[in-house]
């Protein structure tokens, strides 16, 4: 009897064998990394950016933190890169935007450690935005732990890279931006002062503080001012030689420009009120601007327009899109109470219509 | 023949501030510096005013009217008498060393390049930044266009007139200083301009280099320290930043709220009384830039007290009273007043969580202000060690500033405004119309530390 159990245990052990092969095999197969997601470490790549200037590679990633440093043969015409990890669990996918451009052609991307409790991705993905339709080559593709000299190379190449103004800039100026590598300039700077200057006070006095104080301002002024230089040049490539009054057309108002232009060349009395409506802030504002010295309204943080009771005959509506007016279908005519609004201008994003 | 234009508008007017500026100021090493830094501010202030007393007599506006006013005020500046002031009479100092000079020669090359690199920005850039073109040039394009400063009103106002009469943006309660002299470069150049009419920017940001450099010098510093001082003042970024992209009015109140505070210390140090003109016309002219202009001209009040009776309790005493004061005016001032266009009401009282740290942010992570605040900390700690009498010696400007941090600090942590703190969107901008008060506090109190070293130690009596 003993020796039949023995025998029929036996032979289940094939399947056991098998079950638990299977159950390994498919362990190993969500470490592999598929073959879409290939190790470019060392490799050349050729991207090409789509009609809308985007593009992407896929590429396989270490589980842990880690810097891609990569070259690109053409960096000024990247505006923008992000190094993503796909995540299993939770699905989302996080990154850190690099806004370019290049010049220096080398480039440092974060890869983020997974989150705790969500399994290690050894898949990435590399978003790129830029110039439409560029091609672009990538090379090296080197995998450097972040330590405190990657960190400290990542703070360089921030803070001496080049930033075209912003928006922000009239707010806040920033030595650095990315946060990946976690320094400020500032504050090393100022906690290595701070040290420095006590000691340094004790036995050479006031003379010693002002000098010190200098060295550091050098220190962080000097690329302040190599910053300054370049966007002075690139200032200059843009607007030198064109006309005043055409520079707002090279800049990225250029569209609302445009068709300010237009309304003034098929309007060009200025006694009519002209209603710019939004539901962007930034495209309402800038609208209204590029309409003076017409008697414009455009309302911030507040209904696109006022109620249909304040239009009459002879005002003008800009709608520039975002917005959540309506127009009709057919005849593309805006949909407001009370009054018509017939369509005059329209260039997709920016609409002109004149009240009845 | 643009530019022949160009340059009339800009400099006539700027010549009759400095013409009259020259009756205040004696004789002195610092005098051409406060002459040319407080005049050129002075005709920047002084124009606007002139066209809007033009404009309110029912005169027409245009190019060449009111510059011939410009030439009159001239020639009878020339006649005025110089006010009779006693001559400062300080002690010329030593030549300064080989390598001194050769810092100093670095240090002036690299203001220079400085200034380079911010007038390409200006005379090329169009307006670019947000508020520039939501209420500051939006008045001047449609003075320039009118040929008269029609009126702007509330959008509520403008609806209920129908516009008839009337425009519209979005202050149109701001003071017009600053859209006034972009009408009036449009005028002169004959066309709009959108990077021309913001040439005061750079004339504003001259006017205060000098003027530092002045005030530094009558505050006793030497001429090397007084210029690293005002290196550093002129290289600060994200004042660099308000002259490269011209038209916000920031820089402007930065330059009144700080010649206002440099004058009240020199002013009260004693043997400078012509100090005093210069106070009262920087003071105002705060109130002619940005609405709160009006609270950084109130907190000059503590100083003018600590003035009378310079000593370190007095001083203290200023800044308790301060401490304690904002908080009781804002529990108890009724609520829909408004003061300089905002009431209690509308700021939302009520602490807000991360507004410190986006404060502390912003003066000592960010790259605005470089190594100014953390140089602030380590002069109060050695002044806390050391006890070298600042507070004597700049209670007035001490008293001044803690008054205006204190409103800065209540305004970022428990008003609806602290958003600007978190966000990083007003904190900055903020701060910079304090930042030139502060960089004159760092080199007096450098001054006091180093005098204090000189200081003989007395025999102990003990002994």
């Amino acid at each position: 009897m003993g020796d039949d159990c023995r025998v029929r245990s036996l032979q289940f052990l094939p399947l056991l064998c098998l079950a638990a092969g299977l159950f390994y095999a498919s362990l190993a197969s969500a470490a592999a990394t598929p073959a879409e997601y290939p190790d470019r470490t060392g490799h050349t790549v050729t991207l090409h950016l789509s009609a809308q200037g985007t593009g992407a590679l896929n590429i396989a990633c270490p589980t842990s933190a880690q810097v891609l440093r990569l070259r690109v043969d053409r960096g000024e015409l990247v505006s923008g890169v992000a190094l993503q990890r796909l995540s299993t669990r939770p699905a989302v996918h996080r990154r850190e935007v690099l806004t370019g451009p290049f010049t220096g052609g080398t480039l440092q991307l974060p890869l983020p450690a997974p989150r705790a409790g969500e399994l290690a991705d050894s898949r990435c993905r590399m978003l790129v935005q830029g110039r439409q339709g560029a091609r672009l080559t990538l090379s090296v593709f080197e995998w450097q732990p972040v330590t405190l000299l990657t960190r400290l190379r990542g703070m360089w190449s921030d803070w001496t890279g080049y930033r075209p103004w912003q928006q922000y800039s009239i707010n806040a100026h920033a030595a650095v931006v990315q946060t990946w590598h976690g320094l400020s300039p500032n504050v090393l700077l100022g906690v290595t002062f701070l040290l420095v200057g006590l000691v340094g006070f004790r036995r050479w006095r006031a003379r010693f503080l002002l000098g010190w104080m200098l060295a550091c301002w050098l220190v962080l002024d000097l690329p302040w001012q190599w910053r300054l230089l370049q966007q002075a040049e690139a200032t200059r490539a843009v607007f030198a030689g064109v006309a005043a009054e055409r520079r707002p057309g090279f800049t990225e108002d250029a569209a609302l420009w445009a068709f300010a232009e237009q309304v003034r060349t098929r309007l060009p009395a200025v006694e009519a009120r002209f209603f710019v409506a939004s539901a962007s802030d930034y495209a309402g504002m800038r609208m209204a601007y590029y309409l003076y010295p017409r008697n414009v309204y455009w309302r911030r943080d507040g209904p696109e327009l006022p109620p249909g009771d304040a239009l009459r005959g002879g005002d003008y509506v800009v709608v520039v899109q975002p917005s959540e007016l309506r127009r009709e279908p057919q005849s593309g005519d805006l949909v407001l109470e009370r009054v018509q609004a017939r369509v005059l201008l329209d260039v997709g994003v920016i609409a002109l219509f004149e009240v009845h | 023949m643009d530019w022949l234009r160009l340059a009339i508008a800009l400099f006539l007017p700027l010549l009759v501030g400095v013409q009259w500026v020259a009756r205040l100021i004696p004789a002195s090493p610092a005098r051409p510096w406060l002459v040319a830094g407080y005049g050129l501010f002075a005709g920047l202030m002084f124009w606007p005013l002139l066209l809007r007393l033009w404009s309110a007599c029912g005169l027409p506006l245009g190019f060449w009217p009111p510059l011939g006013v410009a030439v009159l005020l001239l020639v009878a500046l020339r006649w005025w008498p110089q006010t009779a002031f006693p001559t400062d009479q300080r002690v010329a100092q030593s030549r300064a060393s080989p390598a001194i000079r050769l810092l100093c020669g670095v240090l002036l090359a690299l203001l220079c390049l400085r200034m380079l690199s911010l007038t390409a920005e200006v005379i090329w850039r169009p307006l670019f930044p947000w508020d520039a073109t939501m209420h500051w040039a939006t008045k001047a394009r449609t003075w320039f266009e009118w040929q008269r400063l029609v009126p702007f009103v509330s959008n509520e106002e403008w609806l209920r007139l129908g516009g008839q009469g009337v425009f519209t943006d979005h202050h149109p309660d701001y003071p017009v200083t600053i859209p006034l002299w972009q009408y009036w470069l449009a005028t002169a150049l004959a066309r709009w301009d959108p990077a021309l009419i913001n040439l005061p920017w750079l004339v504003c940001y001259s006017s205060l280099g000098m003027a530092f450099y002045g005030q530094a010098r009558a505050a006793a510093a030497s001429s090397v320290e007084a210029l690293v001082f005002t290196f550093f003042l002129l290289t600060l970024p994200l004042l660099n930043t308000h002259v490269a992209l011209a038209g916000y009015a920031d820089l402007f109140l930065a330059t009144a709220f700080g010649l206002a505070l440099m004058a009240l210390h020199n002013g009260s140090v004693g043997g400078q009384r012509w100090q005093w003109p210069l106070l009262a016309f920087s003071a105002l002219s705060c109130l002619l830039i940005k609405n709160e202009g009006f609270f950084w001209m109130l907190t000059l009040l503590p100083g003018l007290w600590v003035a009378r009776r310079r000593d370190a309790r007095r001083v203290l005493l200023a800044i308790a009273g301060i401490a304690v004061v904002v908080p009781l005016v804002l529990w108890l001032f009724p609520a829909d007043i408004a003061v300089a266009g905002h009431s209690l009401y509308s700021l939302d009282l009520g602490y807000r969580p991360g507004a410190l740290s986006g404060i502390l942010k912003s003066l000592l992570v960010l790259g605005n202000w470089h190594m100014s605040l953390w140089y602030l900390v380590l002069l109060v700690a050695l002044a806390v060690w050391q006890r070298p009498g600042v507070l004597v010696a700049a209670g007035p400007l001490v008293t001044a500033l803690c008054a205006a941090f204190l409103l800065f600090l209540w305004l970022f942590t428990v008003t609806e405004f602290a958003i600007g703190a978190i966000r990083q969107t007003a904190v900055g901008r903020i701060g910079l119309h304090l930042i030139p008060g502060v960089v004159f506090l760092l080199l007096v109190m450098h001054g006091q530390l180093r005098k204090s070293a000189l200081r003989p130690v007395s025999p102990d009596p003990a002994a």
